[in-house]
């Protein structure tokens, strides 16, 4: 019984991973805690199930497509919102962040509706490996989010854009000095997060029904995932999301589901008052 | 022939204030050039205008024959600026060689060739033995040979040092300017910021002194020595 709920526990870290990353690489980049992010999630499971449903096509190549579109989509919301207050406080670009949360879940709702949808995928029985009922989803979930984890790490340890992303990260004005184009990089890590959220759209989708507020059931655990883990750190954020899964998912054996989130809240607070620079935060070096 | 840096009347500051009020100055090729000045006095703005860090109100600067006052900085890189702040000047989360890389590798034509490196590295055996070393683990001095290396691995043509012994220790002084002269000798131009005049007088061949944003005198390191007297340069 415990084995089964750390297995989904595990799954359901590895699907809040993405967004976790998005969100400490937008913060790390940009100093600001994108609020939009479970709105964005929700964007990104409904571009996909626009050509999921609507355009017949597999659900494979709905999320590829839908993921390239949010990039665009992600690319677009920074050059219309976020650019023009980008010597703002962080808290303008919360507040922001917010009135995007706000107009996307409305679109979403303009479009498909109020009601809940689901993408068109065959129904399946769970397979029992050592004792523990593995569906297809969460192999997809897993396969998926370990992926675009090991796509995004080499991209930021050893190609020129990740050079640049830390660059910018650690000195935007030194990274300007050395010829790179800190809103090059900038739009580039709002395509690259874009990406995630776009897949971690579909994957949330496929756990639960599509719905405007999809999203919202996992903002608080991406935002844990990511302090945590020490916001501006991906690596941190991966490990806060497996960590903050697997917690949530077992604390159901002694709390009722619904109370779940309680858990996310408490570590915000925890780390916030014990370790503000969350558990990999040491590790960035400060100037 | 045509000067290698060339800054009319410059007015740059922050905020409401101008901290650079005019401010002049013609730099030949191959020449170090010195900016000298008490706390305040509007040199680092100065150089910081010329690096297009805060952006020039008026005046005209020149590149060669090339006007760069509404570059941004990554353009004037491009265009062959290299800019060596005196602090946060080297990215603490990469390792140091991934900031020679970074140094060079968004540059297009003036990308580090292979020789280029290879002589960077030659010339700052501090650095060069640890490049898998996170730059933010070494101690400042290192730091500053870091600094200096990743400039010159953008192949510049003017080279911006802004007090480059800052808060250094003696020994370390005298190795890092033994540096600025190697740089200069292979042709370099320089514009270096300095408070130690005593190191500076040593090696520059113009100083322009600035006192209050304008500029107070402009002569050789020996004309100052033997007919000028700093203090009261400084204090007016």
């Amino acid at each position: 019984m415990t084995r089964q709920f750390v297995f989904n526990g595990f799954v359901t870290g590895m699907l809040v991973a993405l967004p976790a990353v998005a969100l400490t690489l937008t913060y790390g980049i940009l100093r600001f805690p994108n609020f939009a992010i479970g709105a964005m999630l929700t964007a990104g499971a409904y571009i996909a199930f626009g050509f999921n449903a609507w355009l017949a096509l597999p659900l494979l190549w709905s999320a590829a497509l839908g993921a390239v579109v949010f990039a665009a989509v992600a690319v677009g919301i920074d050059q219309a919102v976020f650019r023009p207050l980008r010597e703002r406080s962080a808290i303008t670009l919360l507040v922001a962040s917010m009135g995007v949360s706000f107009v996307l879940e409305n679109v979403a709702r303009f479009i498909f509706g109020n009601q809940a949808r689901s993408y068109e995928i065959p129904l399946a029985r769970p397979n029992e490996i050592l004792g523990i009922q593995v569906n297809s989803e969460q192999v997809i979930t897993a396969a998926t989010a370990v992926s675009a984890m090991c796509a995004v790490y080499i991209i930021l340890r050893h190609t020129w854009l990740g050079r640049a992303m830390r660059a910018v990260s650690d000195d935007p004005a030194l990274a300007a000095v050395r010829g790179i184009n800190p809103g090059r990089i900038v739009r580039w890590t709002w395509a690259l997060t874009g990406v995630l959220i776009g897949i971690a759209g579909v994957l949330a989708g496929m756990d639960r029904a599509i719905d405007p507020l999809l999203g919202w059931n996992y903002v608080v655990t991406v935002f844990a995932a990511a302090i945590l883990g020490g916001l501006g750190n991906p690596l941190g954020a991966i490990i806060g999301a497996l960590t903050v899964g697997v917690v949530e998912e077992t604390s159901t054996l002694v709390i009722p589901p619904n109370y779940r989130q309680v858990v996310s809240f408490m570590f915000i607070a925890l780390i916030l008052l014990i370790r503000p620079q969350g558990l990999l935060g040491m590790q960035r070096l400060r100037k | 022939m045509t000067p290698a840096l060339h800054a009319e009347g410059v007015v740059a500051g922050y905020g409401a204030t101008d901290i650079v009020k005019g401010v002049s100055a013609v730099v030949p090729p191959g020449q170090i050039f010195g900016v000298i000045g008490p706390n305040g006095s509007g040199k680092s703005t100065f150089v910081k205008a010329l690096a297009g860090l805060i952006a020039t109100r008026r005046g005209e600067i020149r590149l060669a024959d090339r006007s760069i006052a509404q570059l941004t900085p990554s353009q004037r890189v491009m265009a062959g600026i290299a800019y060596v702040p005196q602090e946060y000047n080297v990215f603490p989360n990469l390792t140091i060689g991934e900031n020679l890389r970074v140094s060079s590798e968004f540059l297009g034509a003036r990308r580090a060739s292979a020789e280029q490196r290879d002589r960077v590295l030659a010339m700052f055996p501090e650095v060069a033995g640890r490049l898998k070393l996170r730059a933010g683990y070494l101690s400042g001095g290192q730091r500053q040979m870091l600094a200096f290396a990743c400039a010159l691995m953008a192949s510049p043509t003017v080279l911006l040092l802004d007090e480059p012994s800052a808060g250094l220790a003696p020994k370390l002084v005298s190795a890092i300017f033994e540096r600025v002269k190697a740089a200069n000798g292979t042709g370099l131009t320089i514009v270096l910021v300095e408070q130690n005049v005593k190191e500076a007088f040593g090696i520059v061949d113009m100083v322009m002194v600035l006192v209050n944003g304008t500029v107070r005198l402009l002569a050789t390191p020996n004309e100052i020595r033997t007919k000028h007297d700093l203090h009261r340069l400084y204090l007016g």
